[in-house]
């Protein structure tokens, strides 16, 4: 069987409207993978910077092996803003694949929210709060995707290393 | 002509597709085509042309195929018929399409042949002549000199445009380049050998070459200029040549581009040819689709996929979780209700639905009678058709035969209902002829059926069948007066209430009856699903005034088992209510008197919307699902193609199991001493199965041990596996548990500081400064235990002092006191011992070993030769001991107080005070650590109706307002995680045969307690980390209890609860905190007689008198009943202080006002007791006498110790004898014991112990042996005996007496 290490960090968030943010991490694979060892969701601290970006460096290290090459694993985030009166919106959600080739990789996830109708919008200006994905499986069906209308937020830059084993046993050059 | 060297299309033949083009795109060109056939604008066939290789394909499959469309019919078939003949090797090639390897080369020589001869024929044709094809005609026949040359000239002009065209059309085709080239295969598969017969290639000139880099010149720019070429609207050749936006052509809505695109331009560079067809740029057709790739919708539309949340505050976090606000929506469509009987008929009604009842059932006959006639006649018709044999034909008649009877009996029936209608009808107008007012409106008309000319060949019969119609009659006007229903039945009303889940969700409006006796509801009800369902209810009621709401019935509605549309469903219901008939109505439900039960239909439909992928698995039961994985069996999760190992290979990685191991941090690799290998190889298989080697020690396994072990693993796995379902995060952590911070001084602290008393602590006057606890113990834990002074200690015959100490045990440390003379003695000594660090506090299970020895210098032989020499020796003598749990110490956080410790049941030697020991300690943590937070249990199912729920929770956090450290406990968990009343764990279950005979026997109520307490504690405890108080507080009921052979403490009391409540004693349950068990104390209070209650300790079994002070339950906190639970607000908490009297509302918050006597009871009505088999308890003892005797062995290394048989007999005697007497207190006394070990061994001195304990595992019975101290002893004549008594009570519950002894001949 193959193996993959990643390691890494989720590195930083920028370019959001505002940057006192949060990030909810997930890792998702396909059925055969097996994670070893590793969290496979976590959360980032919430940032509260006054610099440009908001800094994470939230450590990432997990170990998987599988069976197949289907469903790779890829990092579902959420982003969350911390408003200025101490609640928490959404503020975005990104998906980005771990890269399979070996290596040091800056990965940049964009990160958007779904646009809701006028009344929630105007709800979301003044009221706060926002449009939450029903299910995080609109990350990943594309004939869920089709039906959003999206509003890019910002990116959330990962630093993922990268890995892998076994996989030229299977002919597979990564 | 096939000599002229052409260049070799390298490209395998096989792995290629012609391109599909729409022919009609050259039908009529895009462009006109310039008159000069030199000036390259030849059209060639576009699929030869564009694919060189896939013609290949075309032409070999079919070799016939005519040329082209616009050809002239004369001349087509005759250059297609000529091809074929002047091509040399074309049937071959037509037969050897499995050589192509090895023949490609001569066969694209030979289509290259081909293509140019078609080429040469189109040129011709383009001419416009028919006569040059005719002179081609005859220039083959008679080849002249002139005819070749010209064609040598037109071969060349068209080679070089088939070369162009292959090299264009490389562009359109996919290259593999995975496949070796051609020439690579055909070497490799005909070797060596292998010679090239077609002609060398000539070397093309390289299409790079090295330049000088040369300075800048006005030469060297023109030169540099004509080298460039530039494309654009004024390099076009004529103005006409105007290209249209291809794509705008296929789809003008989607495929405009603003701005206009130049596709001159485009067309300049990429050459006319092969830009465009008519159906736009080559190989776009494939990824246009006319569908929009955006929906066309309205901003404001929903999908369903999201919803607006309103930004909470972070610590409500939880509450907007996401997954709450998933739900299933489920249509209960509501059609109707119809009574075929209702207590308001009269018999007129009943004549009317009996007719509707017939109609509906001659419906039914009808209508499977003509369907069956269908099939009849088709049968007949093609039977008559068919061609058989005898026996095919002998068959199909008997067939015949038989439905034609099944026919015949159809018709019959239909008849004798007929009959019955026109009987019921003639009934029915004779009703209404007696009264004059008709009160319904029902006619009954025959009619007779048109004829078919089809049903003439069914058997006769069928066409005299009469139809029947039923009509409602308008009533006349003054007619509809009289007619008008009842007032009765104006005033019923119907009401339909909807159950889900046994819940009431939803009542419906109450509808009035209508004349027909039928009810309309016609509405429907979504119900949005948040649980699995079970069940969904609709209970019918009826209103009349004066009688109020009456049940009628209750239905249970199935559930769809798809999400498809489901029919309307009707469903029987009927009623055994009771109403007596008067003049006018029947009444009903009086069988004797005629009138029949209520009895109905229920019109409705359940249906599901809004559905989700997790339905189906909410939905199918478990049955069904593995059902349908069995269906298909070809499903794969992993295709074949794309999987790289096996499951199995997969799952038995023995490096990955123990990586993941580690990563779950347990068993060996708890101190991560382990290093794992990078390959398989280097791991160490053990490590995984770590989990069950810890517990196959050395030597022979015996069944009731495993037996307890299995119990103890399936214990904490229950607990384990609800913690983890229902736990919101496994590792559960409060923000204090990561962050340390130091609390900031508040100005009023300040000021405290300032003004506040005085006296500071010296040197001469100590001050006790509040001890600040920490929150995660950093660097070294250890336990404080002081040691203050304990009473009734076994003492010495002799009357000489014993000089006691206490030696403690805590994991791998010990610590011991200084000896103290006397019978109570007074230590105020303080050890500590180390706590094993690393491991997490709450996984801690060892526990706190306290043993009290007397220490005695005892003479040895001593020896002549040695005359200045004393022998003598230490004997340490075992007198009592307790253990406290590290749970306890770590959840309370200081343990102050009186610990009962556990006497020997005889001791040689020594005298037993009639009341129990008790050693008075304090133990606590260093530093001191704040006890962990209990579970909240927020995602336990509710197991109570919401009503319940809230007074309890109300009650919960009532007293604990008041006072927060008692344990109150308004609902506990059961074993499915639902969260129940406690009361509903205790019912009278009837104890053994064994209780019974001692309470009614003997006649001492304290007896049969004391046995009950002794009996249940030897079921053994739960040994395992999810054991924590407060992680899991799961109540098993009794009989899971004994199924799985071990529990918790609270079970235990349980279990003795209900025992002594069937013995008709008044019993409570007492929940609080006791010594040694901690917040898990659970203790029984029964009152005996008006003045006599005893607290009965189910852990060790210990009785206690209530006004004992030295009682080690501490606190009390919840009195729970059966009927009710109650709190103490008392200001004591000891129960010796107490007050017991329940209905004092001042002392006991009770949680219900008023008690309950509806609660239901979730324990089993009696429990099945069996005894324990005898075979194993023969294994138990001889296996547990041999595996102490071993230990004796082993423990004495420097002898081997002599074991005295009759000794041991002797003892066995005392010990078996004990058992059977209930009397105790007598047959331990010394007297007895030196009695009859006097009887038996006169010439020794004979020191002998003997303890009870219940078994537990045999590793523990082992300690305790040890423990008494006895295999310590370095005379070499000392001879020991040893027997181990089992008492078996009931279910494998096994209580231990072992005794040892030591002898020593006298004569010495």
């Amino acid at each position: 069987m193959a193996e993959v290490h990643v390691i890494g960090e989720i590195y930083s968030a920028h370019d959001f409207p505002d940057n006192q943010l949060c990030c909810r991490w997930q890792l998702q694979t396909g059925g055969g993978w097996r994670v070893i060892s590793g969290d496979r969701e976590g959360q980032t601290q919430t940032d509260l910077p006054t610099t440009e970006a908001a800094y994470f460096a939230h450590p990432l290290n997990i170990h998987l092996s599988t069976r197949t090459i289907q469903g790779w694993p890829r990092i579902n985030i959420e982003v969350w803003h911390h408003d200025q009166y101490g609640r928490q919106e959404v503020y975005g959600y990104g998906t980005a694949f771990i890269p399979s080739s070996p290596g040091e990789h800056m990965i940049d996830c964009q990160c958007w929210r779904p646009k809701g109708t006028t009344r929630d919008e105007i709800m979301q200006f003044f009221v706060g709060g926002g449009l939450q994905l029903r299910s995080i499986s609109a990350l990943e069906s594309p004939a869920e995707r089709v039906k959003l209308q999206t509003v890019a937020m910002g990116v959330v830059k990962l630093r993922i290393s990268v890995i892998t084993r076994y996989f030229d046993r299977f002919g597979i050059c990564c | 002509m096939s000599n002229i060297s052409i260049p070799q299309p390298n490209r395998p033949p096989h792995r290629l597709k012609p391109l599909k083009l729409p022919k009609q795109a050259w039908v009529d060109p895009p462009n006109p085509i310039s008159e000069e056939p030199t000036t390259s604008q030849v059209i060639l066939d576009p699929e030869r042309l564009l694919s060189p290789p896939a013609a290949v394909g075309v032409r070999v499959a079919q070799p016939g195929e005519s040329v082209s469309n616009n050809q002239t019919p004369e001349t087509s078939n005759m250059d297609s018929y000529r091809e074929i003949l002047d091509a040399p090797l074309s049937p071959s090639v037509s037969s050897t399409t499995s050589k192509r390897t090895s023949l490609s080369a001569e066969i694209s020589a030979q289509i290259r042949q081909r293509i140019r001869q078609q080429a040469k024929t189109m040129v011709k044709k383009k001419r416009g002549s028919v006569q040059l094809a005719k002179r081609l005609l005859r220039s083959q026949t008679l080849t002249t000199t002139s005819e070749i040359e010209e064609g040598a000239l037109d071969n060349a002009a068209i080679d070089d445009k088939i070369t162009t065209a292959i090299e264009a059309g490389k562009r359109f085709t996919t290259v593999d380049p995975s496949v070796a080239p051609e020439t690579v295969q055909k070497s490799f598969f005909e070797s060596l050998g292998f010679k090239s017969d077609k002609p060398e290639e000539p070397k093309k000139p390289t299409p790079v070459f090295f330049n000088r880099s040369v300075p800048r010149s006005a030469k060297n720019e023109d030169k540099f200029r004509s080298m460039l070429t530039t494309y654009g609207r004024i390099r076009l050749a004529n103005a006409n040549d105007e290209v249209e936006d291809p794509m705008a052509r296929m789809n003008a809505n989607m495929w405009t581009v603003t701005p206009e695109r130049d596709y001159n331009v485009f067309m300049q560079r990429e050459g006319r040819d092969r830009a465009f067809a008519k159906a736009g740029i080559q190989r776009t057709t494939e990824i246009l689709t006319d569908q929009p790739l955006r929906l066309e919708r309205d901003p404001d539309a929903s999908f369903g996929l999201l919803d607006y949340t309103k930004a909470v505050n972070w610590h409500e976090w939880d509450v907007h979780a996401r997954h709450g606000t998933e739900y299933f929506q489920l249509d209960l469509d509501l059609n109707r209700i119809e009574f075929d009987h209702h207590w308001l008929f009269s018999k007129e009604d009943v004549l009317v639905r009996k007719i509707k009842t017939l109609h509906h059932a001659i419906t039914q006959t009808g209508t499977k009678a003509v369907e069956f006639g269908k099939k009849y006649l088709m049968d007949k018709v093609s039977a008559n058709l068919r061609i058989m044999t005898d026996q095919q034909r002998a068959h199909s008649d008997s067939d015949l035969a038989s439905a034609e009877s099944t026919f015949g009996e159809l018709l019959k029936e239909y008849q004798s209902l007929a009959d019955a209608i026109e009987a019921t009808w003639g009934q029915l107008l004779e009703e209404r002829s007696h009264h004059k007012v008709p009160s319904t409106t029902l006619t009954v008309t025959k009619v007779d059926l048109p004829r078919f000319p089809d049903f003439e060949m069914l058997p006769e019969g069928f066409m005299e069948v009469p139809v029947y119609l039923l009509e409602r009659v308008e009533p006349d006007e003054e007619e509809k007066k009289l007619a008008k229903s009842p007032k009765a039945m104006q005033k019923v009303r119907l009401q339909v209430l909807i159950f889900f889940n046994d819940i009431l969700v939803c009542r419906t409006a109450s509808v009035k009856l209508l004349p027909d006796f039928s009810v309309e509801f016609r509405k429907v009800y979504q119900l949005r699903i948040y649980e699995p369902p079970e069940n969904i209810m609709l209970v019918i009621r009826e209103n009349h005034p004066g009688k109020g709401w009456m049940e009628l019935a209750r239905v249970y509605v199935p559930f769809p088992e798809d999400l498809k549309v489901a029919e309307l469903e009707e469903l029987d219901f009927g009623s055994d209510v009771v109403v007596e008939g008067t003049s006018k109505y029947l009444g009903c439900g009086h069988p004797t008197k005629k009138s029949p039960c209520i009895a109905g239909r229920l019109f409705c439909r359940l249906q599901w919307s809004h559905t989700g992928p997790r339905i189906h698995r909410m939905l199918t039961p478990k049955s069904a699902q593995t059902m349908a994985s069995e269906d298909d069996a070809k499903f794969e999760l992993i295709p074949k193609a794309l999987r790289l190992v096996s499951d199995e290979e997969h799952a038995s990685d023995i490096r990955l199991e123990a990586l993941s191991k580690r990563w779950a941090g347990g068993g060996v690799f708890q101190d991560n001493n382990h290093w794992i290998g990078l390959t398989s190889a280097e791991v160490d298989s053990s490590w995984i199965s770590e989990g069950f080697k810890d517990e196959t020690l050395t030597g022979l396994d015996f069944s009731m041990d495993a037996m307890r072990r299995i119990g103890n693993r399936y214990a904490s796995l229950i607990r384990t596996h609800l913690v983890e379902q229902f736990s919101k995060d496994k590792r559960h952590k409060t923000h204090a548990d990561v962050i340390k911070e130091v609390s900031l001084p508040t100005s009023f602290g300040g000021f405290g500081d300032l003004f506040g008393p005085a006296d500071l602590s010296r040197k001469l006057k100590p001050m006790r400064t509040p001890a600040s606890r920490v929150n995660t113990a950093v660097g070294k834990l250890r336990l404080v235990v002081n040691i203050q002074s304990a009473a009734n200690l076994p003492e010495r015959i002799d009357k000489t002092a014993s000089t006691v100490f206490v030696e403690c045990k805590f994991q791998n440390s010990t610590g011991l006191t200084l000896a103290v003379a006397g019978k109570s003695p007074n230590w105020q000594e303080t050890l500590t011992l180390d706590v094993v660090a690393g491991a997490d506090l709450r996984t801690i299970i060892d526990s706190l070993e306290v043993n009290v020895y007397d220490q005695k210098v005892n003479k040895l032989p001593s020896d002549d030769r040695e005359p200045n020499s004393i022998h003598e020796q230490m004997e340490k003598t075992w007198l009592a001991s307790l253990s406290v749990p590290f749970s306890t110490i770590y959840s309370l956080g200081k343990i102050d107080g009186i610990l009962i410790a556990k006497r020997p049941l005889f001791l040689t030697g020594y005298k037993f005070p009639h009341q129990s020991s008790y050693i008075k300690m304090m133990i606590t943590l260093d530093p001191p650590l704040t006890p962990p937070a209990g579970n909240l249990y927020a995602n336990f199912l509710p197991g109570e109706p919401e009503s319940i729920m809230l007074d309890a929770k109300r009650f919960e956090s009532r007293v604990r307002a008041q006072f927060p450290e008692r344990r109150i406990i308004g609902l506990v968990n059961d074993a499915n995680g639902k969260r129940i009343l406690p009361c509903r764990y205790l019912r009278p279950i009837k104890p053994p045969y064994v209780v019974q005979e001692v309470f009614t026997n003997v006649g001492s109520n304290q007896k049969a307690i004391e046995l009950a307490a002794h009996m249940v504690s030897c079921i053994p405890f739960v040994t395992d980390p999810i054991m924590f108080p407060g992680v899991s507080d799961l109540w098993t009921t009794t009989e899971q209890l004994l199924t799985i052979g071990c529990g918790d403490e609270e079970e235990h009391a349980i279990l003795l609860a209900c025992w002594l409540m069937s013995l008709q004693l008044p019993t409570v349950l007492i929940l609080g905190h006791s010594l040694p068990e901690g917040a898990k104390g659970a203790f029984v209070l029964v009152q005996i007689n008006s003045h006599l209650h005893l607290l009965a300790n189910a852990s060790d079994g210990n009785v206690y008198a209530i006004d004992d002070p030295l009682c080690p339950l501490m606190t009390v906190g919840t009195v729970v009943t059966a009927e009710n639970v109650f709190a103490n607000i008392q200001k004591t908490a000891h129960p010796c202080l107490m007050d017991f009297d329940l209905k004092n509302k001042s002392n006991w918050d009770p949680l219900f006002q008023a008690n309950r006597f509806d609660l239901a009871t979730i324990q089993p009505s009696e429990l099945t007791y069996t005894a324990v088999n005898e075979d194993i308890l023969v294994e138990l003892r001889t296996n547990l006498e041999r595996e102490i005797k071993l230990r004796f062995d082993e423990a004495r290394q420097y002898a081997i110790p002599q074991w005295n048989l009759m000794a041991s007999r002797a003892l066995r005697e005392i010990l078996v004898d004990m058992d059977n007497t209930t009397d105790i207190a007598t047959a331990t006394s010394p007297e007895n014991i030196e009695y009859r070990l006097g009887q038996v061994l006169g010439a020794y001195k004979i020191k002998a112990v003997a303890f009870r304990c219940p078994f537990v595992s045999r590793e523990k019975l082992v300690a305790d042996v040890l423990r008494t101290n006895l295999h310590i002893n370095s005379n070499r004549q000392t001879q020991f005996a040893l027997c181990v008594h089992v008492q078996p009570f009931v279910n494998s519950i096994i209580s231990c007496c072992v005794g040892v002894a030591t002898l020593l001949p006298k004569h010495v």
